[in-house]
């Protein structure tokens, strides 16, 4: 089970970045493959890239490869509308300051570069000091909190898959051992 | 809309004991909650959507659409917030409010508690004042609020306690882990640890099944009901009398006010939103410390154009929660056992008698950690993100406690709510407005509390400690809110009597921790209960010598 997921992750994040390939070359950057409700395929790319650094992969799975794209994607529809801005303004700013300094959107920079960059964007310095709108800051708090929601936290939301970092962490799943809190029936009767 | 004895506003807490004790005085009540009567399963264990954790919503009220607050920081900055936003002070919203999902701590106040002013004198920049009642006029209603809803836990080995006529009725939940390590610790110290109260049953009691020790409680509500709220206690009491009714999805937009000074009834919008009036004899308000004094404030009549009960502009002043403060350590064995509900020894070495310092706090630790919860609580050191903080949380997890307790606060009058003059909710009201800060003697307090944490897990073997929570100077309330409408006999500086009435209103009540002079180095609920039993026994006595009828 727990490899299937793995696969099945692996296989998606293939295909999204296939046909997203064939989409930029053919119109340029800004459309969906529609595998998102609220990203781009560039964004998706951008911010995978980021996430992956947040959490990357050691023997335990990274953010996208436990399904954290998915859950800030779905998370930016409906909770966390209000981060919209942010994301979509911020992602851009990212790549941009990216191809300006190193003619390269920040996912297909080498992984050291990209941490490196990743300090840089923490701290608000160049190239992303004249960030606005949001700043550097802003940007980088809500990307690093909702990372870090959409690992740890509960895997009802698509990141998290199969309570993976629950797992890592040695926490026992269930919610007492034997027993799945996903299968809890309503009293008889409905409402008191 | 049929006449009814008296309308009590607010399910929580204190309007939950309020409903039961006129009920079953034989007075018709009408409970009206503007939440919903929620079941567990309306509010499943979701670490990232609860009333601890609310980073996606919370899970027991208010709605995120229709209740906005606006909030004033100490810059005056000015911004209008959602419930599950920080800096909202949200507690909740449905029946049992903040009960149905506490982690249930069932504190009663210490004697000093009643008489800060007297203890510590007074203090510049502080209305710092005396209880109009002391702890001993409230210990029987402890007693009640104990023994009815039902408490386990022992507190026979603390020294600290003031005077307790009758013991628990239950003995402790069983004890974790991190019990076992701090228990001994603490008396290696000279210190007093015992097992901390709790609103939960450890056995069957009241007709609800013991704790089944998960991991999913301080935030969460409870499926086995083992946690006593008012929702699962005394407000089913209120309806098998068959003289309370209970409407929920019910907003009251304010009190009626006659000619004479008397309150009339309130004006609501039902589930449906259709406005309707209620007339009733006697208004009980329990809406938690910001909602009573907005709707206080709302309720303008030609003898109070500043809001019930505000002549003297003391509704919605000195608005208070708790400093909590506290260390975290690592160990190098596992703490972690996965057996809720976490906190289980408590001390009261450091409430009061704390060297140049006015009052302190309650230490004990903390709820058991989801991962969620452990990113705040993670060294100061420890980067936020990466590889090094992957491996943080792998090494800290199952090797960390937090020792942390609620610090009294100095209430400030300046801390307060208002009305707002622009933002209104989805009914048309004029929403809360939350402004001011903390007293600054908080922080000293904060920094020895804090250090005495340290030493007690550094006793315990921790083999590096840091500081794991401290409080900014921004304004307090929260899930502990209370003080909005002091309890005094000078009608000039306080909004109720010692009985819990509005000052020069004979028909209005307010008993919720809005009349808490202070607010003690503890979680609250348990004196919120207690003074509602108190007040609802003196509000019946006078109900039955005809003082309350029009």
């Amino acid at each position: 089970m727990e490899e299937d997921w793995k696969l099945g992750v692996r296989r998606r994040e293939f295909l999204g970045l296939a046909g997203a390939t064939v989409l930029a070359g053919a119109s340029g950057c800004g459309r969906s493959s529609g595998e998102w409700h609220f990203l781009t395929d560039v964004e998706a790319r951008a911010l995978g890239a980021l996430c992956n650094q947040i959490v990357p992969a050691d023997e335990f799975p990274s953010a996208v490869e436990s399904g954290v794209l998915v859950f800030l994607d779905r998370k930016l529809t409906t909770s966390l509308k209000e981060f919209q801005p942010i994301y979509r303004g911020g992602l851009a700013t990212l790549d941009r300051s990216c191809v300006e300094a190193f003619g390269a959107p920040f996912e297909a920079l080498p992984a050291e570069r990209q941490n490196a960059l990743v300090a840089l964007l923490e701290t608000a310095r160049p190239p992303f000091h004249r960030l606005r709108q949001p700043s550097a800051g802003e940007f980088w708090r809500a990307v690093n909190l909702h990372t870090l929601l959409g690992f740890y936290g509960d895997p009802r939301h698509g990141g998290n898959r199969g309570g993976v970092s629950w797992r890592m962490l040695g926490i026992p799943y269930e919610c007492v051992r034997g027993r799945d809190h996903y299968e809890f029936q309503p009293p008889a009767g409905g409402r008191p | 809309m049929k006449h009814v004895n008296a309308v009590v506003v607010g399910a929580g807490a204190g309007g939950g004991v309020a409903a039961k004790e006129l009920a079953e005085a034989g007075l018709s009540v009408l409970l009206l909650e503007r939440g919903q009567w929620l079941t567990p399963f309306d509010c499943r264990k979701d670490d990232l959507r609860n009333q601890r954790s609310p980073y996606l919503g919370n899970n027991s009220g208010p709605d995120d659409q229709r209740h906005p607050r606006v909030v004033v920081d100490l810059q005056g900055r000015e911004r209008t917030v959602r419930p599950s936003q920080g800096g909202y002070q949200n507690n909740a919203a449905c029946i049992g409010g903040g009960t149905l999902t506490y982690g249930a701590m069932a504190w009663r106040f210490m004697e000093q508690d009643f008489r800060l002013k007297s203890t510590y004198g007074p203090l510049a920049g502080s209305t710092m004042e005396d209880w109009p009642i002391s702890y001993m006029d409230l210990e029987p209603y402890y007693e009640k609020a104990e023994w009815e809803m039902g408490v386990s836990g022992d507190d026979s080995a603390n020294p600290f306690k003031a005077l307790r006529r009758k013991p628990l009725p239950m003995p402790p939940v069983r004890r974790n882990r991190q019990y076992e390590i701090l228990h001994p610790a603490a008396v290696r110290l000279g210190l007093h640890p015992f097992d901390i109260p709790m609103l939960r049953n450890s056995v069957p009691y009241g007709g609800r099944g013991p704790c089944m020790q998960c991991r999913w409680c301080c935030g969460f509500a409870c499926e086995v009901d083992a946690k006593a709220g008012t929702h699962n206690t005394v407000i089913p009491k209120a309806l098998a009398t068959g003289n309370c009714r209970v409407e929920t999805g019910c907003m009251v937009r304010e009190i009626l006010i006659d000619q004479r000074g008397r309150a009339t009834g309130v004006v609501y919008f039902d589930g449906r939103d259709q406005r309707r009036v209620q007339s009733a004899d006697v208004v009980v308000v329990a809406g938690g410390a910001i909602e009573t004094a907005r709707l206080l404030l709302n309720s303008r009549s030609r003898l109070f154009p500043q809001g019930l009960g505000n002549r003297y502009d003391w509704v919605g002043r000195n608005l208070q929660g708790h400093s909590y403060s506290g260390a975290a350590g690592l160990f190098d064995c596992e703490v972690y056992d996965d057996l809720g509900p976490g906190a289980s020894v408590a001390i009261c070495d450091f409430n009061h008698g704390n060297p140049g310092l006015i009052g302190g706090a309650m230490l004990a630790h903390e709820f058991v950690m989801l991962p969620v919860w452990l990113f705040d609580y993670l060294p100061p050191d420890i980067p936020s993100w990466g590889r090094a903080h992957k491996e943080a949380m792998q090494r800290y997890h199952h090797r960390t406690i937090v020792v942390t307790g609620p610090v009294q606060e100095m209430p400030v009058f300046d801390a307060r709510v208002q009305l707002d003059p622009k933002v209104e909710d989805y009914w048309g009201i004029p929403v809360a407005r939350l402004s001011g800060g903390r007293h600054p003697h908080i922080q000293d307090v904060s920094r020895f509390i804090i250090e005495r944490a340290h030493e007690w897990l550094r006793e315990a073997g921790a083999v590096r400690t840091w500081v794991g929570e401290s409080p900014g100077r921004g304004l307090s309330a929260d899930q502990h809110q209370a003080g909005t409408c002091r309890m005094g006999n000078d009608p000039r500086t306080s909004v109720v009597d010692a009985d819990c009435r509005i000052h020069d209103v004979p028909n209005v009540f307010v008993m919720d921790a809005s009349v808490h002079v202070s607010n003690g180095g503890f979680n609250p609920v348990l004196t919120i209960l207690a003074n509602a039993y108190r007040a609802s026994e003196r509000l019946v006595k006078n109900w039955r010598a005809g003082g309350l009828r029009g």
